[in-house]
């Protein structure tokens, strides 16, 4: 059986690492759109059109309101006269709210907010609480303040992916692929070391990771706290942003920490990946109160299949997740609830700022 | 909850998954990316008609890329013991330049799945990074889901007997 098992997990990474040649994502991807047919090429172009609607149609109001006062009141530079509110740090200057407008949810978040629970509460109270049964928290809620930053990467190109690639190649000494952002799976723009397999006698796992991303120039530049995986095979610097004095790790929608991951196998370094660095834009958003995101982890959990004792969720942590859009991604902040058997997560941006 | 995800995500998501299965099930780089695009050219006009509630996108995915492979297969006339000849041919004489267009990790080892008989190559095929169930694997080879469960277990050992054949 142990043979079993290591000839699985040999096939794992065997078919783990199975890669077509850099370009064939994208030339293939080309020929795909190029056989629409054109009402769907027609359906594409609109789709753009379709998504800004709503703000394009609140934007209209706002204009026609605004031009309305403007012609029959008399603004006199009142508190009224309109925003210049939410300070856009670094980000656009929209006039109509946060600096990156409405941001598009992570996916697999809940998408109805349901009443917070009565027991709930205020913030911060180590309380046991109730969430919609036949579901549960048990816990302490996080302290969260009104606002949280939000930061935004611009998806690269195939080009600059492809220069990327070249870039941590000729600095690293080994083969780089780069990858494009992957909704699904909540994974910003990644690279891949290909083919290697280094030898290296340390007692440890994070001293044999340590030693393979010194000696190739890999160590990431943002803020991580190295970990060793569950697996037990892995060692990831998991990344984290620094939140008004705290680190908040980035995590995957199942609640794995998310960042640079050296995969080892006893002495030998078998493969490595990890988020592309890119520059980083950012803006703050109103937050919703951690109850208010409780309530909602209810209805998010009751569309779990449902096991035998329930989902009986005891630990809540402010977390960053990667919500890969069309052009660009979002580090969003979100409330990540575990436990027995589950994992919810839960955007934490105020709902009348994000899409579903 | 099972709604359509977008097709492209679900093409980013899949292309590598659908490349393996693919590589290690016939002879080369090349053929693989054949047929990983005919896969993706065939979902992709079949999109609309995906049902999430029958079936996940895996199990349409693969079953799109099984039917793909055996098509392949047909085409080029290469079939079981024919090809398990040259699978031991390309294993044992084979270009370098052709073993580094197969960009994987372990390439004694996809030689070695390649030399299996057919089935037992499609079920280790099947089970690794797929996202599928015995269940699942049961139902795209048409046999029991214990069926499937045994017939990978062989496989593994088949496999473990080309690795070492003196072990």
């Amino acid at each position: 059986m142990a043979d079993d098992r290591d000839l699985e997990r040999r096939l794992e990474r065997m078919y783990g690492s199975a890669r077509p040649r850099a370009d064939f994502e994208d030339e293939l991807w080309h020929r795909i759109q190029a056989r629409r047919p054109w009402p769907r090429k027609l359906a594409d172009l609109l789709r753009p059109a379709q998504r800004l609607a709503p703000m394009l149609a609140a934007l209209l109001v706002l204009v026609i309101g605004g031009g309305w006062l403007a012609a029959h009141v008399h603004l006199g530079g009142s508190p009224s006269t309109l925003s210049s509110t939410g300070s856009s740090a670094g980000g656009g200057t929209s006039s109509a709210g946060p600096g990156f407008g409405v941001l598009p949810a992570p996916p697999g978040a809940a998408k109805s907010i349901s009443p917070a629970p009565a027991t709930a509460g205020a913030n911060a109270q180590p309380a046991e609480q109730a969430v919609a049964p036949p579901y549960s928290f048990v816990g302490k809620l996080p302290q969260l303040p009104a606002t949280l930053p939000v930061y935004r990467y611009r998806e690269p190109t195939a080009a600059a992916r492809t220069a990327a690639a070249g870039k941590l190649a000729s600095e690293s000494g080994l083969r780089v692929d780069v990858q494009a952002g992957r909704p699904a799976t909540s994974q910003e723009p990644q690279f891949v070391v290909r083919g290697v397999e280094a030898q290296l006698s340390l007692p440890t796992l994070e001293e044999t990771a340590e030693a393979f991303v010194t000696a190739h120039r890999l160590t990431p530049g943002y803020l991580f706290q190295v970990t060793v995986a569950q697996a037990g095979q892995s060692v990831v610097y998991a990344r984290q942003f620094q939140v008004n004095g705290a680190s908040v790790p980035v995590a995957r929608p199942a609640g794995q920490v998310a960042g640079l991951s050296v995969e080892v196998d006893g002495n030998l370094v078998v493969g490595a990946h990890g988020p592309l660095e890119l520059p980083l834009d950012v803006a703050e958003y109103p937050v919703r109160p951690a109850a208010e995101a409780l309530g909602q982890a209810g209805a998010a959990a009751a569309q779990l299949p449902a096991t035998g004792s329930g989902l009986l969720l005891d630990k809540a942590q402010v977390v960053y997740v990667v919500v890969v859009g069309a052009a660009q991604g979002y580090y969003e902040p979100a409330l990540l609830l575990t436990g027995s058997g589950g994992t919810v997560l839960v955007p934490l941006i105020s709902a009348n700022w994000l899409s579903h | 909850m099972s709604s359509r995800p977008e097709f492209e995500d679900l093409y980013r998501e899949f292309l590598p998954r659908i490349y393996g299965y693919a590589l290690s099930q016939l002879r080369n780089a090349a053929e693989a990316e054949d047929v990983t695009a005919q896969v993706f050219m065939r979902a992709y006009q079949a999109y609309d008609r995906f049902e999430p509630r029958a079936a996940t996108p895996a199990a349409w995915l693969f079953r799109i890329a099984r039917n793909a492979v055996l098509d392949h297969h047909r085409r080029t006339g290469v079939r079981d013991r024919a090809e398990q000849e040259l699978g031991r041919a390309l294993g044992e004489g084979e270009d370098p330049s052709r073993q580094a267009e197969d960009r994987v990790l372990f390439r004694e080892l996809l030689v070695a799945i390649r030399r299996l008989p057919d089935r037992q190559r499609e079920v280790i095929g099947l089970r690794h990074r797929s996202d599928l169930g015995f269940k699942e694997i049961g139902e795209l080879m048409d046999c029991s889901e214990d069926a499937a469960k045994m017939l990978y277990h062989r496989a593994l050992k088949a496999l473990r007997a080309e690795l070492d054949p003196d072990g």
